[in-house]
């Protein structure tokens, strides 16, 4: 994977003042002090409140945890509004043209507009959890540590993906209004995500959190390399005069994109890393499984342990109670 | 400096610009006429290597736009038709922000800054927020902006429209010492005024072509115009320019290829 030249320099730059530009206004930095601190403490002040008030264990615990990631989530979803305005919202107040015919380099400029926003955005994500931490669990003898890491770099790698897409959505809508319709189709597949993640805060276990982490991760590089190869100045300042004919460009243009592929063994030869991880991963992990298994690397407590819990599980689970949070089992 | 041979340039169907070529040397300044939609912005954008031209040769300085646009840019002035200014930002942050850009020294930087303000008289609105400014004080901003840097090219898109006479005149005068100093001028306007003020060599466009190229007295020859009759004076540039565009209306509209 080939990444692009840029001066760091130059994209701070670029970053500095989209930051001081989302920063300089009265009613964007309240919305932003009241998603890090409004909300954290609100829903901290819950959490203590019930624990106060005779809430079970469990059920506290759990709901400290859905409440950590409740307050990070809310403020990830500002990212997508700065990060849909970054290109188009430029296009509409005709500052781009100014910014294209500098000598800075595309990926100067994609890389300084992706930082701004995600710099805006974990600040809040980070600055609630700080906040949220601070109010609910001292005193409460429950600190998730590792749940809270996981769930720490998780937030990152969804906004990172969050602005990603939603980079790649301003890079080609021709309006604000056409970027934020267009905005759905990043929206519902993150509300399945965040599902997801959600059960697995729940289940408490930290490792599956760390895999989501890590499978966001490769989401949002694959995200951010497509948007860096779909900046266009050209595409970007083009006007909108032969626009007509969608459909016959679209044509046009899958056309012209299979005439471009390259011959078969070319092809291979260029996609050789992906097909070698994807020809040599089974027999890998078969061979991992086998050794882990026969070689007794993984203790045979803990493997008689999850034996007990799932036979549990499946005998009386309606009769038991929550997991466990402090071990990740169930009682 | 600017060597420009066949420069064409297409939107999807449309075809923007074709067979331009022209040359402007150091201290040289080419002023580009045509009504509107004529192809003198995308000829500007192509000219400073923000857009790559579908066919054709742009050179600055030496360097191939087409290799690297970016060395090219580096070496241009654009002033767009629209001032394009970030409206929370002091007019003297704004013209830091895009010295650094350039890479101008932090001192050099300052001190240009406070002698260009000084020339359009914006000294004392050097703190103030772009987006409380005029629309004349706007295309001051964007005329500083793109000339902060030096450049071996300066390209103007329509850069007085907005200013009141003695502005304007002011801005003539700068972009004359401009010239003085070395660099070349590229300019795009309506103003006949502005044109014979600044012009070397003029070029008149209509439907992405350039219909002639030259001086006012080569064009002044070539449009067959005589001596004004009722006041007995040479034809103006807006005479020459009505002439020229009237005898290619048949190339008019129609540049669908």
């Amino acid at each position: 994977m080939i990444w692009p030249k840029l001066e760091r320099r130059k994209a701070a730059l670029v970053a500095v003042r989209d930051l001081r530009d989302a920063v300089s206004e009265l009613r964007l930095i309240l919305a932003m002090v009241g998603l890090t601190l409004a909300i954290p403490i609100g829903a901290g002040s819950g959490v203590r409140a019930l624990a106060a008030f005779g809430g079970g264990t469990a059920v506290v615990d759990r709901l400290s945890l859905v409440g950590a990631f409740f307050v990070v989530f809310i403020p990830a979803s500002f990212s997508l509004v700065l990060a849909l305005e970054s290109f188009v919202g430029e296009r509409e107040r005709t500052t781009l043209e100014v910014l294209l015919s500098t000598p800075l380099r595309e990926a100067e400029i994609y890389a300084g507009k992706v930082v701004a926003v995600l710099t805006v955005s974990l600040t809040l994500c980070y600055g609630g959890l700080i906040v949220y931490c601070l109010v609910a669990f001292p005193g409460l003898g429950y600190f998730p540590l590792g749940i809270l890491l996981a769930l720490a770099l998780s937030t990152i790698c969804q906004v990172a993906a969050m602005v990603a897409g939603a980079v790649i959505i301003s890079l080609n809508a021709r309006t604000m209004r056409a970027a934020n319709v267009m905005a759905s189709f990043i929206i519902l597949p993150m509300s399945v995500v965040l599902q997801v993640e959600a059960a697995l805060i729940l289940l408490g276990r930290a490792e599956f959190l760390w895999c989501f982490a890590l499978l966001m991760i490769v989401v949002a590089i694959v995200l951010l390399r497509m948007g860096f190869n779909g900046f266009s100045r050209e595409a970007l300042l083009a006007r909108d005069a032969g626009l007509g004919h969608p459909i016959r460009r679209a044509m046009g243009v899958v056309r012209a994109s299979f005439g471009r592929r390259p011959a078969f063994l070319r092809l291979l030869w260029m996609r050789r890393i992906p097909m070698l991880i994807a020809a040599a991963g089974f027999p890998i992990g078969a061979l991992a499984g086998f050794v882990a298994g026969s070689s007794s690397a993984i203790p045979p407590a803990v493997v008689r342990s999850r034996r007990r819990w799932r036979s549990s599980r499946t005998t009386s689970w309606l009769s038991s109670s929550w997991p466990c949070s402090r071990c990740s089992r169930w009682d | 400096m600017l060597q420009v041979e066949g420069l064409a340039k297409r939107y999807g169907d449309v075809l923007a610009l074709q067979d331009l070529t022209v040359s402007v040397e150091a201290g040289q300044c080419l002023v580009l006429l045509g009504r509107n939609g004529a192809g003198k912005t995308t000829a500007l954008r192509c000219m400073a290597g923000v857009l790559l031209p579908s066919g054709g040769m742009v050179k600055v300085d030496g360097i191939d736009a087409a290799d690297d646009p970016a060395a090219v840019r580096a070496r241009v002035g654009l002033m767009p038709e629209v001032p394009g200014l970030y409206e929370r930002m002091s007019v003297r942050a704004y013209l830091d922000h895009f010295g650094a850009i350039y890479d101008i020294e932090p001192e050099t930087r300052r001190s240009r800054i406070d002698e260009l303000l000084e020339v359009f008289e914006l000294t004392d609105a050097g703190d103030r927020w772009l987006g409380t400014f005029s629309k004349g004080m706007r295309q001051k901003v964007a005329l500083i902006r793109a000339t902060l840097h030096r450049p071996r090219l300066v390209l103007a898109d329509e850069p007085t429209s907005a200013l009141d006479p003695d502005s304007a005149r002011r801005a003539w005068i700068y972009l004359k010492d401009l010239q003085r100093k070395g660099s070349a001028l590229v300019i795009c306007t309506h103003s006949m005024e502005e044109a014979e003020h600044l012009a070397g060599d003029i070029g008149i466009m209509s439907a992405g072509r350039a219909l002639a190229i030259g001086n006012l007295v080569e064009l002044r020859r070539r449009s067959g115009l005589k001596m004004r009759q009722e006041v007995r004076e040479l034809p103006t540039l807006q005479d020459i320019y009505l002439a020229i565009v009237d005898n290619h209306r048949d190339l008019a509209e129609v540049r669908t290829a």
